[in-house]
């Protein structure tokens, strides 16, 4: 337009020039003017066609949890890789009061969504003053989409980790649990519970959860025959100390701690201690096999029972005759081991007990540790009632890793739950390796000759020992109320595996003949356990052609006349 | 007033600096979005992932196992006699058949005799 106005009116002169300049001017900011024009459109085109991109729906991300952890607690697997402790996020549901509406139509409607709430309670929690009150923590997606459906604008949820067990109470004792905020409270999470809360990969446990279950359903059928009531249990690698199993009946579901009453929550295995009876000759006949290298023909007078003060030790199964180490070994005859724990000495064999370890706490991954009861001042006749378990009482747990440093060869191992355990026959030596090879045929003809015959598998050589303990009860020993153990080693000739299983209490019935003993109660349960672990480890059973039972060796001190029909009592 | 050549290169040269500085801003907001997202959907995975890894242990638990292989199958857990005491620790060799590597997204080659 401009330009046409120049063309039409012709000026001369400074003037139009003056025009010509003016006209310059307004080409110039007419075209600024058609580019800024031009720019906006450019970006409205760019802000509405081309960043319209298809949107996926994704509602606001729920914020996390005040004061929550911010990195996942480490996860927790089994010796192979099996899941037993992992945490997923979970989302919370809170209340915002001064952004409800209708506060009672809200709680009525939570209710129903959650059943184990209290109506009185969710009403306070939509009342109360203040912008914050928790009404339900850590609850399912199918929940959380319902609570949404309410579409109560002060309902909200905040976000964290919750801990799942899904091996459910499998191993509840060894795991332990956490609380809500995800802190250790008990067991493995407590004891390391500042190496979970840092957030690793994982931490791999020396537990196996097919073991673990077998062991757990033996001593929970073993319990339910004999109508007892606890059970204990546990599997050790003879060689390493790793914990392959650990059961403490009865026991808990870790996701559901809340529900589980007191009785349950105790850990019996490492927090509960027991004169765990004959299971202790094991140990006093290793003192005295290691303190005199004759003491395989030594005999021993078992005829008469023995006065000390008001004591008196007498025999389940008299035999009314001089026994050798082998049989006062094999019948578990008290009188017998309280001698030979005269002939080790009380000083010699209380030293001997301690570098087992089985006078103080023992070092295990877990802070439910029970020191043991150990007589004191340690007198002469305390040497004699410990010589066969009496008077000193160990937790289950740490006795198993005692029978396990004798039989693995002669050197310590401490039990361990992480995998690995310590590296073989590194620990101190305890007794002299001919000694363990005598200790593991006298193990084994135990269970061929003697007390421990029910725990027999063919195929697998078990080797063990009967304990049944009466309890104490009120400053004296009931008859009536048993522990009857029984600790079962094997491959008894290059042991393997040690199992404990013991049962508190146990009823006997008419298939036991009445018996309650070890020998009726545990020991089959641990040939039980020896079979499945077999099955479940893929053990070939042992090529008797090929290798000499280990009981050989001991016949040769059995005197003749001995009875060799099952002793199943002791 | 005379236009300078040089002036009408420049503002074109402005132009094509702004419009391609547009472009590139446009796609890294793009690839921001679309970045954004994956973090969000790995997120979403990686917890699923536990969620369902959780699950399947669950349903593997022994007990469970044990009910459902009881209650379904003719099956009974291994007995002693039932396992031999000599197996050798692995099967003889097998012969390995002669196989031409063939890298992914790459047409194979005919293999030269």
């Amino acid at each position: 337009m401009t330009l046409a106005v120049a063309q039409v009116i012709s000026l001369t002169g400074d003037r139009s020039s003056a025009l010509y300049i003016a006209r310059g001017r307004l080409v110039l900011i007419g075209a600024l003017f058609a580019l800024a024009f031009f720019l906006l459109a450019v970006r409205a085109v760019d802000v509405t066609v081309m960043q319209a991109l298809p949107q996926t729906e994704t509602a606001a991300p729920v914020p996390a949890v005040q004061g929550a952890p911010l990195v996942r607690r480490a996860a927790i697997l089994d010796r192979n890789g099996v899941l037993l402790a992992t945490s997923v996020k979970a989302a919370s549901l809170y209340a915002d009061p001064t952004l409800i509406a209708d506060p009672k139509g809200a709680a009525h409607k939570i209710v129903q969504i959650f059943p184990d709430l209290r109506i009185q309670d969710i009403m306070r929690s939509l009342t109360a003053p203040g912008r914050f009150h928790w009404i339900k923590r850590h609850i399912t997606p199918a929940q959380q989409a319902a609570v949404l459906r309410i579409g109560e604008p002060g309902l909200a949820f905040a976000e964290d980790y919750r801990r799942i067990y899904p091996q459910g109470a499998l191993a509840g004792h060894l795991l332990g649990y956490t609380n809500v905020d995800g802190r250790g409270l008990a067991g493995f999470e407590r004891a390391f519970d500042d190496t979970l809360a840092q957030g690793q990969d994982s931490v791999r446990l020396s537990l196996d959860t097919r073991l673990q279950h077998a062991l757990r359903r033996e001593i929970e059928n073993t319990m339910r025959q004999f109508n007892a009531k606890a059970g204990i249990g546990t599997i050790l690698d003879a060689n390493t100390g790793e914990v392959l199993a650990g059961v403490s009946l009865p026991d808990y579901d870790p996701n559901h701690v809340a529900r589980a009453d007191k009785d349950a929550v105790f850990n019996r295995l490492s927090l509960g201690v027991y004169e765990l009876g004959s299971i202790f000759k094991i140990f006093s006949t290793a003192a005295l096999l290691d303190k005199m290298s004759d003491a395989l023909s030594m005999e021993f007078d078992a005829r008469q029972p023995i006065q000390h003060g008001r004591f008196s030790i007498k025999d389940y199964h008299p035999q009314n005759r001089a026994l050798s180490v082998p049989e006062v070994f094999m019948y578990s005859s008290n009188i017998g081991s309280a001698l030979m724990g005269q002939a080790v000495g009380t000083k010699r064999l209380r030293t001997f007990y301690e570098r087992l370890g089985l006078l103080t706490p023992m070092t295990f991954e877990s802070r439910e540790i029970a020191r043991p009861l150990v007589p004191s001042p340690w007198r002469d006749i305390d040497t004699l009632t410990a010589a066969y378990g009496h008077g000193l009482a160990t937790t289950p747990l740490q006795t198993a890793a005692a029978v396990a440093s004798i039989v693995n060869g002669g050197t310590l191992v401490r039990p361990t739950l992480l995998a690995g355990g310590s590296a073989y026959g590194q620990g101190e030596r305890i007794v002299s390796a001919q000694t363990a090879a005598h200790m593991r045929s006298l193990l084994r003809l135990v269970v061929t000759d003697g007390t421990g015959a029910k725990a027999d598998v063919p195929g697998y050589w078990i080797g063990g020992k009967t304990g049944t303990a009466e309890k104490a009860q009120g400053g004296a020993y009931n008859h009536d109320r048993l522990l009857s153990s029984f600790i079962g080693i094997f491959p008894a000739h290059a042991p393997r595996y040690v199992v404990l299983i013991a049962i508190d209490e146990p009823r006997g019935n008419a298939q036991s003949h009445f018996y309650a003993t070890g020998g009726w109660v545990a020991a089959p349960a641990v040939g039980r356990v020896v079979a499945a672990m077999g099955a479940i480890l893929g053990l070939p059973p042992q090529n008797s052609d090929a290798l000499k039972d280990p009981a050989q060796s001991m016949r040769a001190y059995i005197s003749a006349n001995a009875a060799t029909q099952g002793v199943h009592d002791e | 007033m005379k236009i300078r050549v040089r002036s009408l290169v420049l503002l074109g040269a402005a132009c094509m600096c702004g419009g391609l500085l547009m472009h590139i801003s446009q796609r890294v907001q793009e690839s921001q979005e679309s970045l954004k997202r994956l973090h969000a959907q790995m997120d979403a995975e990686r917890e699923s992932i536990i969620m369902l890894q959780a699950e399947w242990e669950a349903l593997n638990a022994p007990s469970r196992l044990e009910v459902l292989a009881k209650k379904y199958l003719d099956l009974k857990p291994a007995e002693t006699r039932m396992l031999r005491a000599q197996i050798p620790d692995s099967a003889p060799p097998v012969e390995i058949m002669q196989v031409q590597p063939v890298a992914i997204g790459v047409e194979p080659k005919a293999v030269q005799p």
